[in-house]
């Protein structure tokens, strides 16, 4: 022990080998760590450093075809080349870095510039008027600050960077990005910005190229790939892009391809978990339906990546695979016809109704609107209204003729806001005494109160007399109604200013100040002052129209020279440019503008045609959605994004007689026999209901007779005895849903089944006596109209609508087949009844005088009309089968507002006449 | 300044071995990027010749400057702080580009020199509080300046360094436990202090780092760095990747490991050479070290050993904390790992330095120190305690 001691004593008095041992011990410890690090644990760092640095890039697939039943291609995916720029080289320095991309970019700019290449990405920065603004707002123009900043969230900027201007931004990116700006144009500047600051985002991801422009020229392809070399990271790349043919005739029921939304991509993944944030995938109809068969499997390319993600080395690829082809059930030639007609029906109907000035409606002697008028001043300022002339391009005028008519606008909009801000500040007219054109600006100043909360409309008391006399538009002026809301309390000032007001002025003039700014930014009120200058003539019809080639919507031709030497007058140059279709009702605008026609196979319930008009250009929103045509589309009256034929809903008006037909037969309510006296009123209840006839009488009536007539009083007579055949009283809901009970079986009530969205049915559930007349509070599509008429035609045999044949893989080998499906089949009718019912729809189509001549086209249909109310014309519907002998098509055509559905008959007239004549023969050659 | 040498006793060993290193070094440098190839390459020339100029200067004849060498570096180490250059949050260098100097570098060899002669001038006074707390301030100048730079990793390796001295020198067992007693409770005070967020004394990016030492998951951005260097380390096994590979899944080719021609080195190093290498370069650190503790044992002469050993625990430690940090064997910090790292200052600093040991090595046998067991080396007390032990003690 005492040695041990002494001899620990004598170690650590020898202090040089206490740090032999010291520096041993260190030295071992690094020895024995890494022989841990690389011998016993090697393999394991082997492995997780290749999953570390290995990456998986995925490569997207062709998208299936969609091919009408025929094999006409309607859909596919092209190849296309773009120009994209990736930060791949390493540099010495900044400076050099700079230096390369900022040429490289340059120069591929100046390639595409010279063979008229357009590069399509936004910059949160525009050069307007000679200055550079932004063109983002909010929360918007704050992440756009932190990407160009380079920060990592919007928290990480500084006040001041929050609030540089636009030029204090450039200069900063300018600097940083050691610009030379010299010979850039100012569109050049901001794209290389644009292009500089994407690629500092993505400096860790760099293997993801940023696209300069898309769809490049082959001059473009071959200039920038012979200097591949010199042009630092840029690359020419193949992409799809998706090509619609004749696309405005299928685009409400194709849809287009778009990036994925959020929770598209929620859904998505729940099916397939490759999709990933930028997939361009199905949008609306048989795209976003079939998705999952269209899209195809990504193909993948392993890869490792270093630091800042540039691909060292492909280890392995798989090759995408296309998506599958669909078949649909249309027929291109018959879908075309039909669109075709209609808007050749609608031009018809426009042009029929067109008036120069006067009376704009046409009352009989019991009020009923009976026709309406289209006074030229609406079309002029239709064409301004559906952007067909552009209002911000007019208010930012560069030709004479815009600066001309700018003027006036502004002469006039500073002469209403004068007045405004007189009405407002001075005594206040009542605004039952103001001019239509003066109530239209109170009433439009008024709305932008309530839409800004301003006013809160959800605290006002609707009873009170002085609200329910404004709301009547009686002798009140506007300056009392607003003096009113803030005595009441109504008012609501947080939203335009921080301090707290309590004087009754001092709000008052707080909101004048605030309406009288804020009605100059807004769009309706200013197209409003438009409105009432073409009205009074102060703009011209023929500035109107010349604006139309002074802008570039139309291509100068000869009637732009007839207009300008005033040889063709403006509302003869609106005829013509429709009658030649430089104008179509569908981009006009003008009611009636719409409208959806229905062609079904009704042995099977396929769809041969599913027109919704008016169409648009599927290939401008696919992919990169062209955002000025969506907006321009979106804007106009006739609403090109709805699926007029699917989801737009209407009363089925006298169409809807068959049905009752059929319930008042099989409830034995009448026999094929049974006859019904009308004296053009139904005398059972009061008011009585008119018939049609009316202040005429139609005398007696069978089914048939009553269904050739559209007898209202024969139809009201079974509703009415269908909701008093429980026990003798009245019970319009028993009505109603005896109706029901039919409409559902004969596929009208219920969805019809079809691959795309359609608007859920409703059956009427009011009012047995208007209900069995089509009226009441039904709302069908013209798909639900087909259907019906199509288990009509077939005698009770109700087949789920389909607009999909097949799908296919690339090989035209079938996948999936879509057969027919019986989902209801009404044994329960005898022939008798079906027997009356159709002969009532073949008399009916033999006293149209539009189908004299054509007998032998054996068409049975009805026509029908509903009201909408007092200020716009009926909606027209039409439904019919042939032949009535052994029926192979069904077609329904229906025209929201569409005066009358004699015109619908004449569509659907000419639509067979071709369809048996040409159609059939021209196919069995 | 020169003496008469006999050639004899020159220390070709430690040459040779300084030589290899520096050459094992720069293939190293070479296959981190190549684009400092050159540069070092003329470096170790310049200071293989410097180094052998050195070795023939007579190290006493820069002793007798050692007030002037302390004086030299408090006005460097206050010119950094006044017209420094900065970079990565911290302010270092004097000077740019090419001649960019960093004075703390540099201060380890003059803070030894100066120490070893300030010892030996003051040979028997060890044992004096007075002595201790004199010496312990006046070292205490040029460590705050550093860690004022701030610079906490070689603060503590001079610290470490310095503390070798005076122990080697002949520090009081007694004192160091009277020191101990009061140093280690605020030590560990300061430890669990550091760990609060609010925390004074540590500046932000200090602090991040030795948090993300402790809890690695939570800091992750600061042991990045480390966590690939040792996946590089780990995945070149017993053999490596080989030396200047093209494997793409390497993490070096990969531009993974940040600063691999300098602090991180030996993490090229240990992908691409593997176990095998890494030792053999552990070898030769610790062969250089070892001989030099053993020219240390050789040396008569009082401040000369001082100076050797000094110079044997300055490139031990800083092997030790280098490859330590690479390993995730310690916290990050920025330490250059000898004769293997590119850097200017810290290669002109280590071949000065052996530059000096060659010449005490050489001067072996010639300088005699009488006093040597009596008056600093051993302890006094323990002398008095037990006279025949003490000269058993004898070197």
């Amino acid at each position: 022990m005492k040695k041990l001691k002494n001899s620990l004593k004598s170690f650590f008095n020898n202090r040089v080998s206490v740090l032999i041992v010291v520096m041993a011990v260190l030295f071992s410890i690094l020895v024995v760590h890494l022989f841990n690090l690389q011998i016993i644990r090697g393999n394991e760092y082997k492995q997780s450093l290749n999953s570390s640095i290995e990456k998986v890039i995925s490569t997207p697939a062709s998208r299936g075809r969609i091919f009408d039943r025929n094999g006409v291609l309607l859909a596919y995916d092209d190849i296309v080349y773009a120009v994209n720029i990736s930060d791949s080289g390493s540099f010495k320095n900044k400076t050099e870095k700079n230096e390369a991309i900022n040429n490289s970019i340059i120069k591929t700019l100046a390639i595409l510039s010279k063979n008229g290449d357009k590069y399509t990405n936004t910059f949160g920065i525009s050069y307007e008027n000679g200055k550079y603004e932004y063109n983002v707002e909010g929360n918007t123009r704050l992440g756009f600050l932190r990407d160009c900043y380079g920060k990592a969230a919007i928290s990480d900027l500084t006040d001041e960077q929050k609030n540089s201007s636009a030029d204090e931004l450039m200069k900063y990116m300018i600097t940083n990005y050691q610009i030379n700006t010299d010979k850039l144009s100012p569109d050049d500047l901001l794209e290389l910005l644009y292009l500089r600051m994407n690629l500092t985002a993505n400096s860790y991801t760099r293997y993801k190229p940023i696209t300069i422009a898309s769809e490049i020229s082959e001059a473009s392809i071959a200039a920038i790939s012979e200097n591949q070399n010199t042009f630092t990271g840029v690359t020419v790349d193949s992409q799809y892009v998706r090509r619609y043919n004749d696309s405005k005739y299928y685009s409400a029921l194709m849809g287009y391809t778009g990036v994925v939304s959020t929770d598209q991509l929620d859904e998505l993944r729940k099916e397939n978990s490759s999709y990933d944030n930028t997939d361009l995938v199905g949008k609306g109809g048989i795209e976003e339906a079939f998705e999952m068969d269209l899209a195809g499997k990504k193909g993948e390319k392993q890869v490792y990546l270093d630091t800042v993600g540039r691909i060292t080395e492909v280890i392995g690829e798989t090759q995408s695979v296309a998506g599958h082809d669909v078949y649909l059930t249309i027929d291109s030639r018959l879908q075309k016809k039909l669109y075709d007609l209609l808007e050749e029906k609608l031009t018809e109907i426009v042009l029929a109704h067109l008036k120069e000035s006067g009376e704009k409606y046409v009352y009989d002697s019991g009020g009923a609107l009976i026709d309406l008028y289209i006074l030229m001043p609406e079309v002029y300022f239709a064409l301004i209204d559906n952007d067909l002339v552009s209002f911000d391009k007019l208010r930012n005028p560069t030709t004479d003729l815009e600066k001309s008519v700018n003027g006036r606008y502004e002469e006039r909009l500073k002469e209403k806001t004068d007045w405004l801000s007189g009405e407002l500040n001075g005594q206040g007219t009542n605004y039952k005494d103001l001019s239509d054109e003066n109530k239209s600006y109170i009433w439009r100043a008024y709305e932008i109160l309530t839409e800004n909360k301003i006013i809160r409309t959800d605290l006002m008391n609707n009873e009170d007399p002085v609200t329910v006399k404004w709301n009547s538009g009686e002798d009140i002026s506007f300056k009392a109604f607003i003096e009113h809301c803030i005595t009441n309390g109504w008012v609501d000032l947080s939203e335009i200013s921080d301090s707290q007001y309590t004087d009754l002025s001092e709000v008052y003039s707080k909101i004048t100040s605030y309406i009288t700014e804020k009605v100059k930014e807004d769009r309706k009120f200013c197209l409003n002052i438009f409105k009432y200058l073409i009205q009074d003539g102060t703009v011209s019809g023929r500035e109107m129209c010349m604006l139309l080639y002074d802008q570039g919507y139309l291509q100068k031709d000869d009637y732009y020279n007839s207009l300008s030497n005033w040889t063709l007058s403006a509302s003869d140059f609106i005829r013509t440019a429709m009658n030649n279709k430089l104008l179509t009702p569908g981009t006009l605008g003008i009611v009636p503008s719409s409208g959806a026609a229905v062609l079904e196979d009704p042995n099977n319930g396929q769809l041969l045609a599913l027109v919704s008009y008016p169409g648009y250009d599927t290939n401008k929103l696919s992919g990169n959605m062209d955002v000025d045509y969506y907006n321009h589309i979106s804007k106009n009256a006739s609403k090109p994004l709805l699926n007029w034929a699917t989801q737009a809903q209407t009363m089925p008006g006298s169409t809807f007689k068959m049905a009752t037909a059929l319930a008042g037969l099989n409830n034995g309510i009448i026999d094929p026999y049974t006859q019904i006296y009308c004296s053009g009123l139904f005398t059972e209840v009061t008011p009585s209901p008119r018939c049609s006839v009316y202040p005429g009488e139609h005398g007696n009536e069978t089914v048939q007779t009553a269904l050739r007539d559209s007898c209202n009083v024969f139809f009201y007579s079974i509703g009415y005895d269908l909701a008093k055949s429980k026990d003798g009283s009245y019970d319009s809901d028993y009505g109603t849903d005896i109706l029901k009970k039919y409409t559902d079986d004969l596929g009208l009530s219920v969805k019809s089944g079809i691959e795309i969205p359609e608007s859920t049915p409703k059956a009427s559930d009011t009012n047995a006596i208007a209900s069995a007349i089509g009226q009441g509070t039904a709302q069908y599509s013209c798909l639900n109209l087909s259907r019906y008429v199509s288990t009509i035609a077939n005698g009770g045999k109700s087949y789920e609508t389909h607009l999909v044949l097949k799908v296919t893989d690339n090989s035209g080998k079938t996948i999936k087949e879509t057969n027919s499906v019986l989902s209801n089949e009404m044994n329960y009718i005898s022939d008798t009844a079906w027997k009356a019912v159709h002969d009532g729809m073949i008399l009916a189509v033999q006293h149209y005088k539009t189908f004299s001549g054509l007998e032998s086209l054996k068409v049975a249909g009805k026509t029908g009309s509903s009201q909408v109310n007092k200020t716009i014309m009926d909606n027209g519907t039409f439904v019919s089968y042939a032949p009535y002998d052994n029926p192979e098509i069904a077609l329904s055509i229906e025209v929201p507002n569409g005066y009358t559905s004699t015109y619908n008959a004449q569509s659907a007239a000419a639509f067979y006449e071709w369809y048996f004549k040409d159609f059939k023969n021209g196919a069995n050659n | 300044m020169f003496k008469k040498y006999n050639l004899r006793s020159y220390n070709y060993a430690l040459v040779t071995l300084v030589v290899i290193t520096s050459i094992f070094g720069l293939l190293i440098i070479n296959s981190a990027d190549s684009s400092y190839t050159v540069k070092q390459a003329g470096g170790i020339v310049m200071a293989l010749l410097w180094m052998t100029f050195l070795s023939f200067v007579d190290y006493h004849f820069i002793l007798k400057y050692y007030r002037v060498l302390y004086i030299l570096l408090v006005l460097l180490l206050v010119g950094v702080k006044l017209f420094g250059v900065s970079a990565g949050g911290a302010t270092r260098w004097l000077g740019s580009g090419a001649f960019r100097i960093q004075p703390s570098e540099m201060g380890k060899l003059m803070l030894i020199l100066f120490l070893a002669q300030l010892l030996y001038t003051n040979k028997g006074k060890l044992n004096s509080w007075k002595f201790l707390v004199f010496v312990n301030a006046i070292l205490a100048v040029p460590l705050l300046l550093i860690v004022s730079q701030p610079d906490l990793s070689q603060t503590i390796l001079l610290f470490l360094i310095l503390f070798v001295v005076l122990y080697t020198a002949g520090f009081p067992y007694k004192k160091l436990g009277k020191i101990m007693m009061v140093a280690v409770p605020v030590a560990v005070g300061l430890f669990i202090y550091i760990q609060n967020p609010n925390q004074k004394l540590l500046k932000p990016y200090q602090w991040r780092r030795v948090m993300a030492f402790i809890n690695p998951e939570n800091y992750d951005d600061n042991v990045y760095q480390q966590k690939y260097a040792v996946q590089a380390i780990g995945s070149g096994g017993l053999t490596g990747k080989g030396l200047g590979n093209d494997d793409p899944s390497s993490l070096l080719n990969s531009n993974y490991i940040a600063e691999a021609h300098t602090d991180f080195v030996f993490a090229a190093l240990g992908e691409q050479l593997g176990f095998i290498g890494s030792v053999i370069a552990i070898g030769l650190l610790a062969a250089i070290v070892f001989v030099c503790i053993y020219i240390a044992i050789k040396t008569r002469d009082y401040a000369g050993r001082l100076i050797v050993i000094g110079i044997a625990s300055y490139i031990g430690f800083q092997t030790f904390f280098n490859i330590g940090v690479v390993t995730q064997l310690l916290p990050n910090t920025g330490l250059a790992l000898p004769f293997f790292s590119y850097g200017l200052s810290s290669l002109i600093t280590l071949y000065t330095s052996m530059g000096i040991v060659l010449n005490i090595s050489l001067q072996n046998g010639q300088v005699k120190d009488k006093d040597l067991f009596i008056s600093g080396i051993v302890d006094i007390e323990e002398v008095r305690d037990d006279e025949k032990k003490t000269h058993r003690l004898r070197l």
